[in-house]
Order: structure tokens, then sequence, then C-alpha cells
């Protein structure tokens, strides 16, 4: 009995020693796993406490990019050890993106891009995937990426794994600084560079695997890394659980390992790569085919590919049935030729939908003015320039056009409109205020828009 | 002592260095290994020097690695361990040493049912932070230096005694599973919890009788079946199950027990564990690795 009073006393002068003064980490919502919901719905923060079962006074407050807040009010909470969720009910906010604060006695923790606020979905929308993100070097594609989200606005940026391949804390603070700036969620899924820091890793975006509810669509993001290209029996588990409780939703997969071999398509300038999900990679497929997920997404080869169900490279036709087996060519890291798939480029994919109806994800490149086979999106190709009167111009290169493209412009009077487009919100910062504008930007286009006195 | 230094020091520092990352051209991971890569040192002093190992050294040590165990906790309290860090290195390697040391001082120290149950006590803790067994393995340091884990007389088990070096490197193989499942999830806390109580459980009358009873290659057969039927919802059995065999090899094991033969033994089981699942693009063997797969 000595013993056990002996080691328990020790255990517990132990635990509490390291956990005093209580504080807390935020686990999600967060930036890389946020949540995506309509008002008067339950928001669960998940938290981390320095001690179990006990937490500090908190206030939990959302706060729009204006900077005004809400207090949310807790009205449950439930604890497993030292990880504690609250649950309280989202207020009557207007749609957009809100960064989540708590506040302790000792600590004032914040998210941006954590919770973001959706009470209506468009008829037709589109998601992007970027993966292999820029690494030091070509540190200049970040914000150029960033810009070209908030031209494009998807309903959300999917980042398939490879997103920091330096474990500096400075890198991900420049990362992260970038990413806050996306006004759309963006969902992380880690890939096997960040398994080499993994620590700042989940500093940065947290555990995973993830899964986000977007309007008619369930976007399930995997750890297909786990240091050794593979899922594992505990994950699969829960992917399988995820995939039965979809409640109507279409099911998309994004993970960083690509899903099928190249096998005979492989050519010699992999660089490396080529490598595939080696774990669960057959029972995963007959998961896919089972639950009819159009489209499974990763990165990787630093390449473009996209694979039947058979495992068969179809860079005949984009339009296939079954599920589509996604490769998206590096976002900023260096681009590689892993199949027999021509062309290489940064780029990131833009995948169409109509209500929950998958429509494509593939790039016309060679400017037919349909759909090519296997492309994304190059990179560098959508630009937002602030003229000197304060104007802002659109440009397009792309193949493509967009029926709701965004221009921000700002002014110091709250009162004006611009002279095309549709204004949809004017968010006051500072002195001044910015004006959210949306209007079509078809195919190598130039658009400039200027605000102006109200008639 | 010997089982702390085993399953919550060497185990968990195996498992936290797969979660979190191995630098193996880092200066500094040389640190954290250095306990292992010295564990023959302590061993050859501890037949020239014992006075090194008398009350008092090992008091002050453990001592020390009790602290250290405190200041590696409060850093990672809330955060995950950055390995390329110099100083939780240092800490890692002064707990290490510490629960070594105690371990040599006296193997007769806390046989019994009770070192299992605590130490699946311990690994219960790490759904707190994975981190956390290996401050237990300090723990057990100190109160083991301190007496307050007094020897417990060990029953002797009739069957013959097994060769220490494959029995642990065949527990290294299956133990590690649930860590290679969960990596930083905490879920495979309870299933290392259930296999310390399955050791425990070992201990009770009638299945110590059992266990002397059972031949050796029938346990080996056991652990084999649980390295390949691992699946996640029944972990806790799985755990009490592998437990039950490690218990009976426990009690098979002579006395003093074979330091340097466990001590590899399961380090190697660990590492070959790790690489294994490391690789499934084996044909035959990744359909073993993972049931389903």
């Amino acid at each position: 009995m000595r013993a056990w009073i002996t080691m328990l006393t020790l255990g517990a002068v132990v635990i509490i020693a390291t956990g005093l003064p209580l504080r807390i980490r935020m686990d999600r919502p967060r930036l890389g796993t946020p949540m995506i919901q309509e008002p008067g719905t339950p928001l669960e923060v998940y938290l981390r406490t320095s001690l179990p079962w006990a937490a500090p006074a908190m206030q939990l407050t959302l706060e729009d990019d204006a900077g005004a807040s809400f207090p949310l009010a807790v009205s449950d909470r439930w604890w497993r050890g030292n990880i504690l969720c609250l649950t309280s009910r989202l207020p009557e906010l207007r749609d957009g993106r809100y960064t989540l604060r708590i506040r302790t006695p000792r600590q004032d923790l914040r998210q941006p891009g954590a919770v973001f606020v959706r009470r209506t979905w468009p008829q037709e929308y589109i998601l992007v995937q970027a993966g292999d993100f820029p690494p030091p070097g070509m540190a200049d594609l970040m914000p150029q990426f960033i810009e070209e989200m908030n031209i494009l606005q998807p309903e959300a940026v999917l980042g398939s794994g490879d997103i920091s391949y330096d474990v500096r804390a400075e890198w991900y603070a420049f990362l992260l600084e970038n990413l806050a700036q996306l006004e759309m969620p963006f969902l992380a899924a880690p890939g096997n560079h960040e398994r080499k820091g993994w620590a700042a890793y989940l500093r940065a975006f947290g555990p995973g695997p993830q899964r986000a509810d977007l309007g008619p669509l369930t976007v399930l993001s995997l750890d297909s890394a786990h240091g050794r290209d593979q899922f594992t029996p505990s994950e699969f588990q829960w992917l399988k659980q995820q995939l039965e409780h979809l409640e109507g939703r279409t099911p998309i997969i994004q993970l960083h390992h690509p899903v099928i071999p190249p096998d005979r398509t492989i050519r010699g300038e992999s660089g490396g790569s080529g490598g595939a999900l080696q774990g669960f990679r057959g029972p995963f497929m007959e998961l896919c085919r089972a639950h009819n997920v159009p489209i499974v997404l990763s990165g990787h080869w630093h390449s473009d590919a996209i694979f039947d169900d058979k495992g068969n490279l179809r860079d005949d036709r984009p339009d296939f049935p079954g599920t589509h087996y996604a490769v998206v060519t590096a976002l900023g890291n260096e681009v590689r030729k892993v199949t027999r798939w021509p062309h290489a480029y940064h780029g990131y994919r833009i995948l169409t939908f109509r209500g929950g109806t998958f429509l494509g994800e593939t790039y016309d490149l060679a400017g037919t003015g349909k759909p090519g086979p296997i492309a994304s999106v190059p990179l560098g190709n959508l630009h937002a320039h602030t003229l000197p009167d304060g104007a802002v111009e659109l440009r397009n290169d792309l193949n493509a056009s967009f029926a709701s493209a965004q221009a921000s412009l700002v002014a110091s009077r709250p009162d004006l409109v611009p002279d095309q487009g549709l204004l949809v919100r004017v968010i006051p910062s500072g002195a001044r205020f910015i004006y959210r504008v949306r209007l079509p930007l078809p195919a190598h286009s130039v658009r400039v828009v200027r605000l102006q006195e109200a008639r | 002592m010997i089982a702390a230094w085993l399953f919550l020091y060497l185990g968990n520092l195996v498992h936290c260095l797969a979660i979190y990352g191995l630098e193996f051209q880092s200066p500094r991971f040389a640190i954290i290994l250095f306990p292992i890569a010295f564990l023959p040192l302590p061993i050859l002093l501890k037949r020239h020097r014992p006075a090194l190992f008398a009350a008092v050294p090992i008091r002050v040590l453990s001592a020390t690695g009790l602290v250290a165990a405190l200041l590696f906790m409060r850093g990672l309290n809330l955060d995950h361990w950055q390995t390329p860090d110099i100083m939780p290195s240092i800490l890692v390697a002064v707990m290490g040493i510490a629960s070594l040391w105690v371990a040599l001082a006296d193997p007769h120290r806390e046989d019994g049912a009770m070192i299992w149950l605590r130490i699946g006590i311990w690994q219960l803790t790490g759904f707190l932070h994975p981190g956390l067994p290996l401050a237990g393995a300090s723990i057990f340091a100190f109160a083991g230096a301190c007496g307050y884990l007094a020897p417990v007389p060990f029953t002797s088990c009739s069957a013959k005694a097994p060769r220490a070096f494959p029995a642990a490197l065949v527990l290294g193989l299956v133990l590690a599973k649930p860590w290679w499942d969960y990596s930083a999830n905490p879920g495979w806390a309870p299933d290392l919890a259930a296999w310390g109580l399955g050791a425990a459980l070992t201990y009770l009358a009638p299945l110590r009788r059992l266990g002397c009873k059972v031949p050796m290659w029938a346990i080996y057969v056991l652990m084999a079946a649980l390295f390949v039927a691992y699946l996640p919802p029944l972990g806790w059995a799985w755990g009490i199950l592998l437990g039950m065999a490690w218990g009976w090899i426990w009690q098979r094991l002579g006395r003093p027990l074979p330091f340097r033969p466990l001590s590899y033994g399961l380090l190697l089981g660990l590492a070959l564990s790790f690489a294994l699942h490391a690789n499934l693009q084996i044909p035959v063997l990744r359909h073993l690795l993972w049931l389903g797969n």
C-alpha cells in the first residue's frame, strides 16, 4: 500500500507541477481544420488543458474581419482526460470568415480562419486543391497563390500535403501568415515532408484526420504519410465510419500519396518520385467504389496525373465513369514528369460542382474551349493590380472563364458603389473601407473596377 | 525496476522518436541515444566499481532524473516534442541514465503483479501526452532508489527458462503495433494499459499454474497470432492477451533478470517492427502486418 501511495503521489506531483498554472491549447477549429457551419448549429471547440479535468475560466468570442466581437455562450462541455470539448451555438452572424478567440486569465489565443459561417451554397461552385507548396527559395509563389485564391473565391482550398518543406518556426510563421489571408476555409492534410518536423506541423495545423462538411459535400482529409506511405488500421476504420455517415453528402477525399502507382506509365524523369499509397490501397479503392466517391485528390509526385478505378492513366478524356484518382502538380516545389503526361508546370486543381454532383477537375490546357484530360491550372495567370487612382485591374490569362471573380478595392468612405459587378460587402479596416466586388472574368480578359458615387 | 526501464523508458522513447522524428545525422540525436548506446558501460562499472551503485549515488542520480522528468514534461505540456532541440534531448538522456542506473543497482527490486499494474497505469497516462510514460520511468527510479518499492520475493516457475533475447525481440515486434497504428493520436494508451493488466493477471494462481504448463512454442504462436490479428476496436483484448503471453515469459526468465539481452532484444524488436511497418510494399509481408491490408 505504501508503494502505491508513493507512486500515485509522485505521479500526481509530476502531473500537477507540470500543469500549473492552468493553461489551454486550441486544437480545433483552427486554420487547417476549420468549422464551416450555419448559424444556430452547435459549434464544438476542442481544447487541450494543462491538467486533466481542470480548465481556467474562459471567454470565447468570434471576431469578424472588421474586428467586431461576438461572444459564444458555452452550453455543454465534456472531458476526456486533458481533452476538453466545449459546445456553443453559432450565433446569427453574417456569412464569412471569423477568428476564434479564447481568453483566460493568462492567455489570449486567436485562431484566424477557424470558423466560417455559411447559410447557403451556390448552385455551381468550385473547390481548389494544391499540394507540394513552395519551399524556401520559392517563397514568392505563396503570395501569388493566395492572391489567385482570393480572386477565384473557391468554397474551400484543400492543401494535400507537403505544405511545409522546412521545419523552422520562421518558415511556419511565413506559411501561416499567408494562409491566414485566405478568405475561404483551408483544409490541411499532412505529407511526408511534414514528418521531418512533426511537432511543427502539429503546432501549426493540429492533428488529423479531419472531416469538413461543406454544404452538399463532405471533405475527408487523411494522413497517408505516417512516415511510410500508408493508412493504418485505426485511420482506415475512421474513414469507413465517416463514409457510412455522410447524411446525403457527396464525399471528396484528399491525401498526400497518390493511390495508384504509375507502373507502366512511368517515365524516367520522376526525380525519385512515383511512390504510391501502400497500406490498405485495395480496401480503400473498394470503399471509394462502394460509397461512390467521385474524386480522390493527392499530390506527392509534383506532376499531374489522373487514373480511373482500374488503375489506367486517363490521358484520353476527362469525363470517365467511376472514381477519379487525381494527382496534382507541385504548387511551388520543383516540377517533375512522373508519367507519360508531357506537361510540367506549377499549378493547382479547380474542381467544379453543381450541387453535390462533381463536374470535373481538369483544365483546358490546349485552349480548345472545353476541359482536356489531366491538366491542372497553371499558377501565375490571375492577377489583381491596384492602379494609381485606386481602381483594381483583374487580369485572367487562363483558358478558363470564371462567373464570379472577386476584386478588393480600398476607399476612405463606405458609401461608394462599383462601376461594374456586384458589391457583396464593405468591411471597415481602420480608417479605410475594403469593398468586395464580384464580377465575371472571361478567359484572356482584363477588367478594371472603379468605385464611384452612388447615383 | 528493469521492467520500468524496458517498457516505460526504452519502449516509449522509441515511440516518441518515431512520432516526432529521428534525425540520425544530428549530433543532438546522439545525446538522446546516449543511455542506450552506452548500455554496457554501467554494467561494467557495476562489476568493477560497485560503490557507484550504493544507496547514496543512486538516490542522488534518481532525484536528478526526477527533476529532469519534471523539466522535460513542463516543457512538453500542451506542446509537441521538437526532437532537434538540445535541452529536451539532454533531459531525456538524464532520465534514461537514472532509470538505467537504478534498474542495474537492484534487479530484484519490484517483481510480481504490482509492477505490471503500475506500468499499465503509466502507459495509460500516455493519453495525456505520449512523453508522460518516460516521466513514469523516472518516478519508478526515484521511488525504487529511496526504498519505497520493496523487493518482492520471486516464485520460480517450474518450466524451463526461455532465452531472453528472442523473447524480448518478439515482444518488441508485437507490442509496438498500437504505436505505429495511432501515431500522435493517444488511442494507443488504453491498449498498452491493457497489456500491463494482462501481465499482472498472470500472477493469479490459476493463470500462473497455466502459464507454467503452456509450452514456450505455444506462447510464441500466441504472440505471432497477435502480431497478425491486431484490430483497433479490440485493442484492449489484444493488449490483455499479449500481456498474458509476456507475463508467462517473464515468470520463466531466470533471476537476476538478464538485463542486456532483454534491453537489446526489446530495442531490436521495436526497431524491426518500425522498419517492417514502414515498408508495406513487401508483397506477402504486408498482409501480415495489418489485418485487412
